[in-house]
C-alpha cells in the first residue's frame, strides 16, 4: 500500500504510533469549520455528528485547550436550542418551526424528538461541563416511557405527552438509546434502577434475548441477522440492567435473573470470530464495483449510522478458501468486521471490540493485530480514520477508532466508558448530576 | 419530471408560502455546508409541515427533499400521511420509489417507508419479488433489504410449503450457489423454516434435511463460517448435541495427521463435542487452533481450554 494515504509507519517494522497532535487538527476542524456538503445526507443527525466531535476532542485532551469558555457556552447553548418541549431533544434544529409556528396537534407528529438526539445531547451537554440543569427531566422520562412498544422495543420519534403517535421501533439501537437517556435522568443513582423505574424492564429484556441468532450474535430485532452493532446495544442495555455475570468463568450458581451461560458462550463465540484478516483495499478499483462506493459512508439511521452495509466481496476476496498460517515473524494485521463472511472494517473494532471489553473479555481478540489494522492501515494522513484502508477519513469511523484504542489503553488517550462512549471523568459527572439521589 | 432545480422563491404556485428558515446561532456545532437548493427547499417544508398542508406540491417537495436527504425522517413519514390522506395510489407509489431505492439502497428510511406503503396494500403486488432481487443483486447482504424481506414474509404468509420455483427456499438456494458465504441468505433459510410462531407446522424431518443441507455446503467449502453456523444452530435447535456430525467433521480434521486437517471450524465444533467425555483431545484441538490454524483468536481458544479446566476441578 502506499505511504501517501496512512499516517502508520510500516516499513521500518516500527511500532505503530498514533499522532496526538494530527488528530487533535483533524476534530478541531471538524468542530469549528463548516463540514463539507457531503454531509448534508446526515443533517438530521447532527447532534450525532456533534456528540462524536466532542467526545473525540475530549479523548484527545484537547477540548479545554482548543475551545474558549464563551465558544463552549455557545455550543450548550445551541444543544438546547434542539431541545423539544415535550421531553427528549430534537437529532437536528431542521424540524424546529421557530416560535411564529404554534405546534398544534395536527403538526407535532412533524416536529418530533429523537432518542438518539437525547442521548447524545445529554453525553454532549457533559462533555462540555454542564450541570444538565435545563434538561426537561419529568418531561423527558414520561417521553421515553411512552416510546416503549408492547413486545418491549422501543421507537425512536415522538413529539412528546404520553399519548404522542410514536414512529419507528424494533431496533435495539433504540433500546439501548432509550435507557442510556433513563440512566441518566432518573433520580435512582443505579441505572437499572432508573431504567426499572420508567420502562417495562422484563418485555425489554425479552426482546433482546430473543433478538440472539441461531450463531450467537444479536440482531436489530428478532429474526435478523447477528451484527457488532446490534450485539453491542443488547449487551450494553443488559449490562446496564445488571444482567451479565460479573465471573470470567461463569459458574453453576448463576443469579436466576441473569443471562444463561449458554447465551453467553454462544455469544462469545461470535464476537470473538469478528476479527479477521480479511480487509480490502479502496484503491485496488479493479475489484470494486464503482457504484458500491458511494453508499457508504452515509448515516443510514435517523441519528445512529451503527448498520453499515459494505459491497459485496469481490471475487478476488472470495477465494478465501484456506486457513489462515502465520509465520511467527510476521505480526498479524486484522481488524474487526461487523458479520459473518464479511471484510473488517473501522467502526466494528469499536461496535465489536467494546462489546467484549463491557463483558470483560476484551482480551479474547488479538489486541496488537487490531491495533496494526488501525493504526497501520485505516489512519488517514490528515488525520482521523476511514472506514476501509485508503478510504478518506468521516467522523464516525474516526470517533469509534479513537473509542476502540482508548479502551484498549491507547497512550495519550482518556481511559473512555465503553458503554456511554464518553471519557470516564465525564462519565463520573454523569453519575453525580444534581437530581441522583444519595443512598 | 426533472426536480433538480426547483426555485420555490420563483415559483408562482408557492407564492403564498412563507418559508421558515432554519433558526441557528454563530457557533453551532456540526454545521454543514448545505446548498442553497437544500436550505430553500427544507424552509419551504417548514413551512408546509407548520400548516399540515396534504397537496401535490407537498408530494413533490418531499420527493425533492428525498433525492438530495434520502435520510431526512419526517420527510418520510409526511410523504406517507399525505398518500392516506389524499388517498394516492400506493402500488403507483412503489413504482415511484424503484429509483430512490436503486439509487440508495443503503438508506433505513426508505425501506421503513416502503413497509409503510405496503402495509396499505391487501395483496403482494406481481412485481414486488423481482424487484427485491433487483436490490440483492447489487448487494446480496444488504441489512436493510433483508429486514424488510422477512417483514414481508410475514405479513403475505410466504413461508414455504416447496423447495419449488418461486418459493423463498429456491431463492435462497439460487443465492447460495452464487455465493456460499453469503450470511444474510443462511439468516433468512433459518428464518423462513424456524421463525414462524407455529412450530407444528414444521414437517419431522425438517432437521435431517437441514443438516444435510448445511454439509453438503459445507463440503463445497470447508473454510466457510456460515454454514458451520447454520449446522451448529440447527443441532442446537434440535436440541441433541453435536455428537451426530463427529464422523462429519473428523473428514476435515486428523489430529494423527496435521497434513489432512482443512478446517478450523471443523477443529472448533470437534472441541466443542469432546469438550465432555475426551477432554485430552478437546485441548488438543484448542492448542492446535491457537498455534497453527487461528492463531488471530489464540485468546479465546485458551478461554475455551480455560473453561474445561474449570469444569474438570468442579
Ligand atoms: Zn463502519
Amino acid at each position: 500500500m502506499s505511504q501517501a494515504s496512512s499516517a502508520g509507519d510500516k516499513t521500518s517494522g516500527k511500532a505503530p504510533t498514533l499522532n496526538i497532535a494530527l488528530h487533535t487538527r483533524y476534530w478541531v476542524r471538524c468542530l469549528k469549520t463548516f463540514l463539507p456538503t457531503g454531509y448534508q445526507e446526515q443533517d438530521s443527525s447532527r447532534l450525532v455528528l456533534a456528540f462524536f466531535i466532542l467526545t473525540s476532542l475530549d479523548l484527545l485532551g484537547g477540548l479545554e485547550t482548543h475551545t474558549t469558555p464563551a465558544e463552549r457556552a455557545d455550543y450548550i447553548s445551541f444543544i438546547y436550542s434542539c431541545q423539544h418541549p415535550g421531553g427528549g431533544f430534537r437529532s437536528f434544529p431542521g424540524t424546529d418551526f421557530g416560535l411564529q409556528h404554534a405546534t398544534t396537534p395536527e403538526n407535532a407528529r412533524w416536529d418530533p424528538a429523537s432518542v438518539a438526539g437525547t442521548y447524545f445531547a445529554l453525553g454532549a451537554l457533559a462533555i462540555l461541563g454542564d450541570d444538565l440543569s435545563r434538561v426537561r427531566r419529568q418531561e423527558t422520562l414520561d417521553w421515553i416511557r411512552n416510546l416503549q412498544h408492547p413486545d418491549g422495543s422501543f421507537g425512536d420519534l415522538a413529539a412528546g405527552g404520553k399519548n404522542a403517535t410514536v414512529d419507528g421501533g424494533q431496533d435495539v439501537r433504540f433500546c439501548f438509546l432509550a435507557v442510556l437517556v433513563c440512566a441518566i435522568v432518573g433520580e435512582e443513582q443505579s441505572a437499572s434502577e432508573a431504567v426499572g423505574k420508567c420502562v417495562d424492564v422484563d418485555r425489554l429484556k425479552q426482546f433482546i434475548l430473543d433478538s440472539q441468532t441461531y450463531d450467537g450474535g444479536i440482531a436489530r430485532k428478532p429474526n435478523c441477522e447477528s451484527h457488532a452493532g446490534s450485539t453491542y446495544c443488547a449487551i450494553s442495555v443488559l449490562k446496564l440492567l445488571d444482567l451479565l455475570p460479573t465471573d470470567a468463568i461463569p459458574s453453576l450458581a448463576e443469579n436466576t435473573n441473569q443471562v444463561s451461560p449458554t447465551f453467553l458462550q454462544n455469544l462469545l463465540h461470535w464476537l470473538s470470530h469478528r476479527q479477521t484478516t480479511m480487509l480490502y483495499d479502496y484503491r485496488d478499483t479493479d475489484i470494486f464495483d464503482e457504484e458500491d462506493d458511494e453508499e457508504d459512508h452515509t448515516s443510514d439511521t435517523p441519528g445512529f449510522a451503527v448498520i453499515n452495509a459494505t459491497p459485496a466481496l469481490p471475487p478476488s476476496l472470495l477465494a478465501f478458501e484456506r486457513m489462515d498460517l502465520y509465520s511467527s515473524d510476521r505480526p498479524i494485521t486484522a481488524g474487526l468486521n461487523g458479520r459473518v463472511n464479511k471484510p473488517a472494517d473501522t467502526c466494528y473494532s469499536f461496535w465489536a471490540g467494546a462489546t467484549l471489553a463491557i463483558l470483560g473479555h476484551g482480551n479474547l481478540i488479538d489486541r496488537d493485530a487490531n491495533r496494526r489494522y488501525l493504526l497501520d492501515k485505516t489512519q488517514h494522513r490528515i488525520g482521523g480514520f476511514g472506514k476501509f484502508p485508503g478510504v478518506p477519513p468521516d467522523i464516525l469511523h474516526s470517533a469509534l477508532a479513537l473509542a476502540c484504542l482508548a479502551i484498549h489503553g491507547e497512550p495519550g488517550l482518556k481511559s473512555v466508558d465503553p458503554v456511554f462512549c464518553v471519557s470516564k471523568e465525564v462519565k463520573a459527572r454523569l453519575d453525580k448530576v444534581t437530581w441522583k439521589r444519595r443512598d | 419530471m426533472n426536480l433538480t432545480k426547483i426555485n420555490y422563491e420563483a415559483d408562482e404556485k408557492w407564492a403564498d408560502v412563507v418559508p421558515i428558515l432554519q433558526q441557528e446561532g454563530e457557533n453551532s456545532l456540526a454545521q454543514i455546508a448545505y446548498t442553497d437548493e437544500y436550505s430553500q427547499a427544507t424552509s419551504y417544508l417548514r413551512a408546509v409541515m407548520a400548516s399540515n398542508e396534504k397537496s401535490e406540491r407537498a408530494m413533490e417537495l418531499t420527493e425533492h427533499i428525498i433525492n438530495m436527504n434520502p435520510a431526512h425522517y419526517t420527510v418520510w413519514l409526511y410523504r406517507a400521511d399525505i398518500i392516506k390522506t389524499l388517498s394516492l395510489n400506493p402500488v403507483k407509489e412503489l413504482d415511484k420509489l424503484e429509483a430512490i431505492s436503486l439509487n440508495h439502497p443503503k438508506n433505513f428510511q426508505v425501506w421503513g417507508y416502503r413497509q409503510s406503503i405496503m402495509s396499505i396494500i391487501p395483496t403482494l403486488p406481481p412485481k414486488e419479488l423481482s424487484f427485491l432481487a433487483k436490490v440483492l443483486a447489487k448487494d446480496a447482504k444488504n441489512y436493510h433489504v433483508w429486514a424488510y424481506r422477512q417483514w414481508l414474509v410475514e405479513y403475505f404468509s410466504l413461508w414455504p410449503t416447496s423447495e419449488g420455483k418461486g418459493s423463498e427456499l429456491f431463492f435462497i438456494d439460487s443465492l447460495l450457489t452464487n455465493d456460499v458465504r453469503n450470511n444474510s441468505a443462511w439468516n433468512h433459510r433459518y428464518f423462513v423454516l424456524f421463525g414462524r410462531n407455529v412450530e407444528s407446522v414444521m414437517p419431522l424431518d425438517i432437521f435431517t434435511q437441514e443438516i444435510n443441507y448445511a454439509m453438503a455446503k459445507i463440503d463445497t467449502a470447508p473454510q466457510n463460517a456460515s454454514a458451520w453456523n447454520y449446522l451448529k444452530g440447527i443441532l442446537r435447535k434440535q436440541k441433541k448435541g453435536a455428537k451426530e456430525v463427529e464422523h462429519f467433521a473428523l473428514q476435515y480434521v486428523s489430529l494423527e495427521d496435521e497434513s489432512k486437517i482443512r478446517s478450523s471450524h471443523a477443529l472448533d465444533l470437534l472441541a466443542e463435542i469432546w469438550a465432555g467425555e475426551a477432554s485430552d483431545k478437546a485441548c488438543q484441538a484448542l492448542d492446535l487452533l491457537s498455534n497453527k490454524y487461528d492463531p488471530v483468536r489464540a485468546n479465546y481458544w485458551q478461554y475455551r481450554k480455560s473453561l474445561i479446566k474449570a469444569a474438570q476441578a468442579a
